[in-house]
Order: C-alpha cells, then structure tokens, then sequence
C-alpha cells in the first residue's frame, strides 16, 4: 500500500514542477528636475556721454574680457565702479551633468524713463562659466549648477535725448 | 598504424582473452584479434548506450525589451503612460532627450520536450503581477494600467491572468511573443531620479493537450 502511494506522488510532483516560469521585467524613467534660472546681475551699458550730433555704439562683451565704445560715445564711470558697464549674469540649477540651452531674444528695445523715446540693444550672446565656447549652451556640474552671463551692443543715434533708458531682458533655459 | 594500436588497447582492456591468445601462432592470433575486436566493439556499443533522460515539457518567460519610460521632467507629479503600441501619452510632464520609450516586450515558449511528437494544442497563462512604488530621493513612481497586444487583453489590471494559445504546436518549442505598456505615475518633491520598478511575471502550462482531428 505504501509502495503504491509513493509511486502515485511521483508524477505529481513532476507536473507541477513544468507548469510555471516565473520572470522579474523592468521598467525604467529618467526623471529630470528642473531647469531654474535665476538673475544674479542686470546687463548695464553704464553712464555714458555722447557727442552732440554723432551717433555710437557700446559692446559688452558676453565673457565679460572688455567693453568697446564705439563713434562719439564715452564712459563716464571708471571700470568697476557702480555706474560703469558690465554683462548680465545668470545663475542655473537643475539636474547634475546635463546640457542645456539659452534662449535670448533677438533685439530688446529700452525706453527712457522721462522722454519715453527708444533706443535698441541687439547682438545679445551668452558664455557659460563652465563651457563659454558653447555659445548660447552650457551644461550643469555635478552638482546640478552653472551660471552665464549675456553681453550685447546697445546704438546710440545721433540726436538720442539723455536719459534713463530700462528694458526687460528676459531669457529663458532647457534642457537638451 | 592508428587503427592496429586501437586494437592492440582494446584488446588490453579484456585480460583473460589476451593472456588465452598469448600461447597461439601469429594467424590464430590475427584472427583471436578480430573476433575480440568485434566482441569488444558490441561490448563498448552496448555499455556506452546512455540512457535517454525524460524530458518533460516546460514553459518559459523572457524579456525581449523593458518596459522603457524615457527622459521627462516634471515639477511637482505627473504620469506617462506607454501603450502596447507604443503610443506615448503624457500629462504635467515635459519631454526631454534621452532614452526612447518603448513597450516592453516578452516572449513566452512552450517547450515539449521529449516525450511526444504530437500535435499539440497549448494554452499558457500570463500573470503580471502588482509592482510596489518605488522612491528614490525626492522622486515616486508607481506603474499601474497595463496594457498588452494579446487579442482581447488590451487593457488588463494586476494579477489579470493573460491567456496566451498556441494552436496546433507541430515543433519541439512554440512560442508567443507580446508586449506590455503601462502608466508610470511621479511625483517629485526635489531632485531628480532613474527609476527603475521590477515587473513580476509568472507563466503557467494551462494544457497541452493532443490535438484531436
């Protein structure tokens, strides 16, 4: 009766070792945070004073190296001083090691607070901190962080009214 | 000369035969020689008849592609949900470059074994079972909605049993491959993450009967 018992449980077993397979899959996601930009220093074309009758031009540069006066323009504030000319600077955080983009407008129009009249900055470029030949790109350290400044060209016509002229610079970032 | 040295160590190997045969003359000792060669060959053929072990038939699951849910950033929570065909959905999440989404496919294989030449008619169940939510840092994640090309499984829930057939099973292995999409729920409360979420699945041999005709 035993013997017959044991046979008996013998292909039992065996079928219910065939019957399952069981397997672990995987999905995966790379969640990114956000990209952050924060303004740490406004781009200023400084105190100047212009020629009457003449026109010219102030270029900062984007890596910060110099400022070119050009035409009938001249600075009125020594270089470091509180009213002398300087690049934008911008502060970035998001994910470690990753590239991003800037974004820049083309052409920002500013408007004098008391005469209301215009005048135009345009060739605005950017140098990352850490990347500065990338142009408008950077890439985030491991950390998450990096920064770039902006440079431009502001003309001063012949005939501009003195005044205090403002404009928002508005940039934007994004990952690659 | 290979073939006399063959013979001369098969001959070795049977020691009562050999000392018999050392008192002969060279011709009865050419022709003891072969008859023992012939007795040694049927002796090894017969001794080296391996047993043929029972293989019984089994059925497997494997992953072909992963369950991929790519590159995106998110600000606060959000999902993606991958379809089966690899339709990609998204809300309160921006898209970025990087890994490509894709459904993740498996392949399940019906393996006869060896113990019949029949035609078969086979019929396998898929479970996919509930994943726990995985954190890392400040990132959630939770799949949940999955989704499969399997003819009337487009939309299944956990522990949903797939049912896969594989009429008319001629060959030794008979295979199905399918995929599997799902909705990845996130929320971040800082940072960022790779996450990765295990998917259990279990196969299991419903029948695997003979086909009738």
């Amino acid at each position: 009766m035993c013997v017959i018992a044991g046979l008996a449980a013998g292909p039992a077993q065996a079928q219910e070792q065939r019957e399952t397979n069981t397997l672990s899959g995987r999905a995966s996601a790379s969640v990114v945070q956000p990209l952050r930009v924060a303004a740490v220093e406004d781009l200023s074309f400084g105190t100047v004073m212009l020629q009457r009758g003449q026109g010219g031009e102030i270029i900062i540069s984007e890596t910060g190296s110099e400022t070119t006066y050009t035409g009938a323009l001249h600075p009125i504030c020594r270089s470091g001083s509180s009213c002398a000319a300087h690049r934008a600077r911008f502060a970035v955080s998001g994910q470690n090691n990753r590239d991003y983009g800037i974004g820049l407008p083309l052409r920002l129009p500013v408007t004098g607070h008391t005469t209301g009249t215009h005048l135009s900055i345009d060739r605005l470029s950017a140098a990352s901190a850490a990347s500065p030949s990338l142009g408008v790109a950077g890439r985030t350290d491991d950390a998450g962080h990096d920064s770039f400044s902006v440079g431009g060209s502001l003309q001063v016509p012949a005939g501009s009214k003195a005044d205090q002229y403002r404009g928002d610079l508005t940039v934007t970032v994004f990952y690659y | 000369m290979r073939s006399s040295r063959a013979l001369a160590t098969s001959l070795r190997a049977s020691k009562n035969e050999f000392a018999v045969l050392r008192n002969t003359d060279s011709l009865v000792l050419k022709k003891a020689f072969r008859k023992s060669a012939t007795l040694v060959a049927m002796s090894y053929l017969l001794s080296s008849s391996i047993p043929v072990m029972a293989k019984p038939a089994e059925v497997r699951i494997s992953v072909e592609r992963e369950l991929a849910f790519g590159t995106f950033m998110i600000f606060g929570s959000g999902r993606r949900t991958i379809g089966a065909n690899g339709i990609v959905t998204d809300e309160s999440i921006v898209a970025l470059e990087g890994t490509i989404p894709s459904p993740a496919q498996f392949t399940v294989t019906y393996d006869r074994g060896n113990e019949n030449n029949h035609v078969l008619d086979v019929e396998i169940e898929v479970f996919v079972s509930t994943t726990p939510m995985v954190r890392i840092g400040g990132v959630e994640g939770r799949l949940s909605n999955y989704q499969t090309d399997l003819p009337g499984f487009g939309r299944v829930s956990s522990g949903q049993p797939l049912r896969i057939l594989l009429p008319n099973c001629r060959t030794r292995t008979c295979s199905r491959t399918f995929r599997l999409g799902a909705t990845l729920d996130v929320s971040r409360t800082f940072g960022g993450a790779d996450l990765v979420i295990p998917i259990p699945i279990d196969a299991i041999l419903i029948s695997d009967d003979r086909q009738r005709r």
